[in-house]
């Protein structure tokens, strides 16, 4: 076995995620792996580093001398794992269809017939490392069984690298060998030390589906003759939408999601000159994806009239609701942000309960010690690791929007990929809430507690990623910027609208070529003055170097003014990067920042929420900033943004958590094709006509005009920018129970008015108190009302009396039918008065390009100088 | 087993104001047999959030199979619904059922009344149904909903097949077991308006008709999603060469869309959940009528490990 080495990056234990400042050299080492020996080690670096188009940014030399074999083994390990491992097709395929009653049409994204409508529909990447039957396997020397691949063989879809051995699994009903089982880089990886591993095939990497980090796996329940039957595909997903998916008929693939479905994105150095046919030169793994629908491609296998379509699709390109499975009843979709410069991330000492791998604890202790059997790839155990709960101080990082996600790098790691379906059924599902269980003494009315300790002992995807953890942890911290100025050819500075390869990106951030392009571009001397207005103004939030609050300073005080926001850190590596985050992450309250407020409101990591055990007991004690619709605080944690990092927000328009600010984009398809988005101020949304603002261009300058035309709608005061308000763009039809009887939303109302409505807290109440009007009880039933409200008996009588209108509909069925069928004015008056008070984010006039409101005021020269500046970021 | 009369729920160290709920293990008896299950020892479990979780449960009060062995389905009819429920949540999907099954309604949500009614509702949509329920309840001496309800669910034969998921069950109307044995196939066809009643697939003996088909498959439950569940499924029973369109339609994706899962009590009897819609409806248990049949598969359902 290869001896333990002490590099940092190999740290999987905890408590190695606690600060980034673990970051260290790789040390010259004499490894012995039991899987590779040194030559081989060499040999596979050499092979991955010369493989065609790979991304060389993981292969370093920083002058002081490249990073050790080691290192490069776990960060390619890492790379791998974030790309490849996706251990979630049964959620996705089988039990998300089956626990909701919905599927997701994965064939209207990945028919090769649409490869080339992929990006522009959708914003996936085409995979490089799989071809298009009848179109360009032969080219990439693709063949299947020595022949020619057809689309039959591949049930429509592109023939990726892996599909030969995937195919003859499924047509032989014979084991599928998943290819994280032999994958070399992660053997070698595994073979870095002698830790006790779970099996590595639990990794779960299938092969491609043709977009990058969606992963496909054959189908053991799969049937041949009646998928003939069906129709294959095509027949498959027309019914599906049309009469709701036949749980009985299992399609040939069961797809996944990795990390890189989400966070994979074209260079914005160097896009790909042909859109739909990248090569991996023009990916990278940690940018974020802004031209991404995937809540659509989630929700495209439902009729557009189902409440699910109408709540979860209508986001913006690269936004995503994660807590719309484990539903909060708040549309709060957030941004795949940049996953950039981790050494120099802030972390935040703070009080955590969470569980720490040690060498033993007290097993009589049931609560907070646990003893975990690992198994290698036979079934058999191959060591034991034991767990302990404790309450620690420990430097963590804010990984989510606000604040949370708050106990360590690797829980956060963990806690997507059960987000995205990994151990869905032996520890996830159980905790979600079922949107349509009427039921309060049933457990899926509502969401319960996440348990880490009952998933690590039963799910062994869920020991396999996090004992790799540390590998996925060395890919991320190995990320750097994409700076403009190395997107941009010093001769070709002026005016031009070419891509060109990056140069270094080692040399000063701001040379002469540089500032001469962006003087150019923004006015002479917009540079310093752009420093000037953003030390003065911006640094306080957006600078991680000076770390006294501005509450610690007088009014005109300014300790950011001397500040070298270009200054630099050298890494043990000997790697220099920027050693400003450009954020300092810290939580400011919402009412503060103003921006739409709904995603500060995110409860999911509130304590008796499905993922309680994924924030910091700080966090949960943060002082109240808002109230709810009762007039009470919210407490527990939510009502903060966490201020952001500007690295390379020349690359990450259009802006705030929801890319609210700043023109709309869609790909340049059929409008039916578009994501539809938002209504903006005379120009109403519609079905067919709406056109967005700009269609997708990942080029280096058309991100830098979506970044300019960002600033510009920014740096407008907010009551001049033109309101962006989602609408629904179908009636939604929300069953109660049966097929004759549905509520019904029209048309054109804002989507949040429904989506931010906590139907569970009031289905409660509404039994509840309608049982006192049952027994005649009205006394009793006002008492209940007034004590919902503290000191405002005119609103706890306003809510009763509505409350009354409709129990007096619901007290038989002919009641009921009117009530919904008719909309009288007294119950549509009543529902109104309903919705106000059970809001779970009362946003004003649902706005959701409003706030951020912060020097509006400066002149035009002045905003121009910002942009200079910033687009330096 | 964990012989534990208390425990505490799980990962309340981080906040002394959240409600730490203990749990106490109560062991009471079915039928001859006595089960295990858990209990808030603080409030009495009116809300979702106040129920312990399965792996907690089962972790703490696992099931023995000997305690399982003499369970008879008039047993269950004492348990509350989340007694049921601890009891399912413990249980393996088992083999696949296969020949006839006696069928059995037990506990119904304290809402089943006003589901009734409305199901009741939707059903007299379909041709024929409301007057054939009427010839029905005139004859059986019961209202038509208790005769959609207790009639409906009185049995199901499981059909067998070479592909797990082109499995068949249909309901198996047993009219003796009914109270009405009068219902010969003559009768039915004279009495019953055309297009329903002479439609009927009847048993060899002709003391049952078998109707309403759906898939089985093993699939996720809805109840308790960490083990697969036995499900039968009425949405596409029109995929059936033997489908009729107005009788077995109610129980398709355009009438009530009925499911039901169920999980293996013992060799012979399930216990599961019907539901319309994905709303519940009932508990329910199904009985094999004669002895097992050696030749059910077993072992097709997920049991909650990952293998790849």
């Amino acid at each position: 076995m290869r001896l333990k080495i002490a590099i940092g990056f190999a740290l999987v234990s905890a408590a190695a995620f606690v600060t980034t400042s673990c970051l260290s050299p790789g040390k010259v080492r004499t490894p012995t792996s039991a899987e590779y020996s040194d030559q081989q080690v060499q040999t596979l670096l050499q092979d991955e580093f010369s493989k065609d188009g790979y991304d060389h940014s993981l292969k370093r030399d920083f002058g002081g001398g490249k990073i050790s074999d080691d290192q490069a083994v776990q960060e390619l390990a890492g790379r791998t794992i974030w790309f490849k491992s996706a251990p979630n097709e049964r959620h996705h395929t089988y039990i998300f269809p089956q626990k909701v009653g919905v599927g997701i049409d994965w064939n209207q994204a990945m028919d090769a017939d649409l490869h080339d409508q992929r990006f522009q529909t959708w914003g996936l990447i085409n995979d490089p490392d799989c071809c298009t039957p009848g179109v360009n396997c032969e080219q990439k020397n693709m063949r299947y069984k020595g022949r020619a691949v057809t689309k039959v063989d591949t049930y429509g879809w592109d023939y990726c690298r892996g599909d030969e051995d995937l195919l003859a699994s499924l047509m032989n009903k014979t084991p599928y060998r998943d290819p994280a089982c032999d994958d070399p880089i992660i053997k070698a990886a595994d073979g870095l030390d002698s830790k006790v591993r779970e099996n590595r095939c639990e990794l779960a990497f299938g092969t491609s589906t043709g977009a990058v980090g969606y992963r496909k796996y054959p189908n053991p329940k799969f049937n041949a003759a009646r998928w003939a039957k069906v129709g294959g595909y095509k027949g498959y997903s027309e019914q599906m939408i049309k009469e709701g998916i036949n749980i009985s008929i299992q399609p040939p693939f069961r797809v996944a999601m990795a990390c890189a479905s989400c966070h994979a994105a074209f260079d914005p150095l160097n896009p790909p000159k042909d859109l739909n046919n990248p090569s991996w030169a023009n990916i990278k793994g940690e940018t974020g994806n802004q031209y991404l629908n995937v809540s659509k491609l989630m929700a495209n296998g439902m009729k557009g009239s189902a409440i699910e379509t109408q709540l979860f699709t209508h986001v913006r390109p690269g936004v995503v609701d994660t807590s719309a499975v484990p539903h909060d009843f708040i549309n709060n979709p957030g941004t795949m942000n940049a996953i950039i410069n981790f050494p120099v991330r802030p972390t935040f000492n703070e009080n955590v309960v969470r569980w720490f791998q040690v060498d033993s604890c007290n097993l009589s202790d049931l609560i907070n010690c646990q003893k975990v059997a690992y198994k290698n790839e036979a079934g058999q155990v191959a060591g034991y690791k034991f767990w302990h709960r404790e309450q620690r101080q420990m430097q963590v990082p804010h990984i989510l929007k606000g604040g949370e996600d708050s106990v360590g790098f690797d829980l956060a790691v963990q806690r997507v990929y059960v987000n995205i379906g990994m151990c869905s059924e032996q520890c996830w599902s159980n905790h979600l809430t079922n949107l349509r269980d009427i039921d309060s003494t049933s457990r899926s009315y509502g969401e319960s507690p996440f348990n880490i300790a009952q998933c690590r002992e039963q799910c062994a995807s869920f020991r396999a990623n996090e004992d790799r953890v540390g590998n996925i942890f060395s890919y991320l911290a190995s990320r750097r910027p994409t700076d403009l100025k190395n997107g941009l050819q010093s001769v070709q500075y002026q005016g031009t609208d070419q891509p060109v390869v990056p140069q270094s990106p080692n040399k000063a951030l701001v040379d002469a070529k540089f500032k001469e392009f962006l003087e150019g571009r923004y006015g002479a001397g917009s540079l310093e003055r752009g420093r000037q207005i953003f030390a003065n103004n911006c640094a306080q939030c957006h600078s991680s170097q000076n770390n006294n609050s501005k509450e610690n300073l007088s009014a005109n005080e300014n300790n950011f003014a001397n500040v070298n926001f270009f200054a630099t850190k050298t890494l043990d590596t000997g790697e220099v990067i920027r050693a400003d985050w450009l954020g300092n992450d810290k939580s400011t309250p919402v009412a503060e920042v103003g921006t739409y407020k709904c995603r500060a409101l995110h409860t999911n990591h509130k304590l008796g929420q499905v993922w309680q055990d994924f924030s910091s007991s700080t966090y949960k004690n943060l002082p109240s900033t808002t109230e709810d619709s009762f007039e009470k605080p919210v407490t527990g944690g939510p009502g903060y943004y966490r201020n952001i990092s500007l690295l390379n927000v020349w690359a990450h328009a259009p802006f705030m958590h929801n890319n609210g600010i700043g023109p709309e984009i869609c790909g340049n398809v059929e409008p039916k094709h578009q994501v539809l988005t938002t209504s903006v101020e005379g120009r109403q949304l519609s079905g067919t006509k709406y056109k967005c603002d700009l269609n997708y261009d990942p080029s280096v300058m058309g991100r830098l005009k979506l970044y300019e035309l960002s600033m510009d709608e920014l740096l407008t005061p907010e009551n001049a920018r033109r309101k962006k308000i989602v609408r629904i763009d179908e009636a939604i039809k929300f069953p109660l129970g049966f097929n004759d009887m549905y509520l019904e939303f029209p048309p054109g109302i804002p989507l949040n008015t429904i989506a931010n409505f906590d139907l569970k807290a009031f289905l409660y109440d509404f039994t509840y108190a309608a049982s006192y009007l049952d027994s005649n009880n009205q006394a009793t039933f006002d008492q209940f009302w007034a004590k919902k409200f503290a000191d405002n008996p005119a609103k706890a009588k306003e809510l009763g009396a509505a409350v009354q209108t409709i129990v007096n509909y619901f007290k038989d069925v002919n009641g009921v039918l009117s009530f919904i069928r008719q909309g009288k004015a007294q119950s549509i008056e009543s529902l109104k008065v309903i919705a106000k008070y059970y809001r779970t984010c009362d946003a004003k006039d649902e706005v959701e390009n409003a706030g951020h409101n912060f020097k509006t005021d400066l002149s035009a020269a002045d905003k121009n100088s910002l942009k200079a500046f910033m687009a330096t970021f | 087993m964990i012989n534990l009369k208390y425990i505490i729920l799980a990962s309340l160290l981080s906040s002394p104001t959240f409600a730490a709920y203990e749990f106490k293990v109560v062991s009471r008896p079915v039928g001859t047999t006595a089960l295990t299950f858990m209990k808030n020892a603080n409030v009495d479990e009116k809300y979702y959030n106040q129920l312990i979780d399965y792996a907690q449960l089962e972790k703490m009060a696992p099931l023995s199979t000997a305690a399982l062995a003499n369970v008879q389905p008039d047993d269950l009819r004492s348990l509350t619904i989340e007694e049921f429920n601890q009891l399912y949540a413990r249980l393996s999907a088992g083999p696949m059922p296969l020949g006839d099954y006696s069928g059995y309604i037990l506990q119904k949500p304290p809402v089943f009344n006003a589901i009734k009614k409305r199901i009741l509702k939707q059903a007299s949509l379909f041709p024929g149904f409301t007057s054939a329920m009427q010839v029905f309840t005139s004859t059986l001496g019961r209202s038509p909903e208790d005769a959609l309800f207790e009639f409906v669910w009185k049995g199901k034969r499981f059909f067998p097949k070479d592909n797990l998921d082109q499995i068949e069950t249909r309901t198996s109307f047993n009219l003796v077991s009914a109270g009405a044995s009068k219902f010969t196939p003559d009768w039915i066809s004279n009495k019953i308006p055309a297009g329903l009643g002479k439609s009927f697939i009847w048993a060899a003996d002709k003391t049952s008709f078998l109707g309403l088909p759906m898939h089985v498959y093993c699939g996720i439950s809805q109840v308790d999603t960490r083990r697969e569940s036995i499900i039968t499924d009425g949405s596409y029973g029109d995929d059936f060469s033997s489908y009729l369109k107005y009788t077995d339609e109610i129980v398709t994706r355009k009438g009530l869309n009925i499911t039901e899962e169920y999980r293996m009590v013992r060799p012979g009897l399930y216990i599961g959940k019907a539901y319309s819609n994905k709303l519940f409806l009932f508990n329910v248990a199904l009985e094999i009528s004669g002895d097992t049949p050696s030749n059910q598969t077993v072992g097709s359902c997920f049991d909650g490990k990952t293998t790849r």
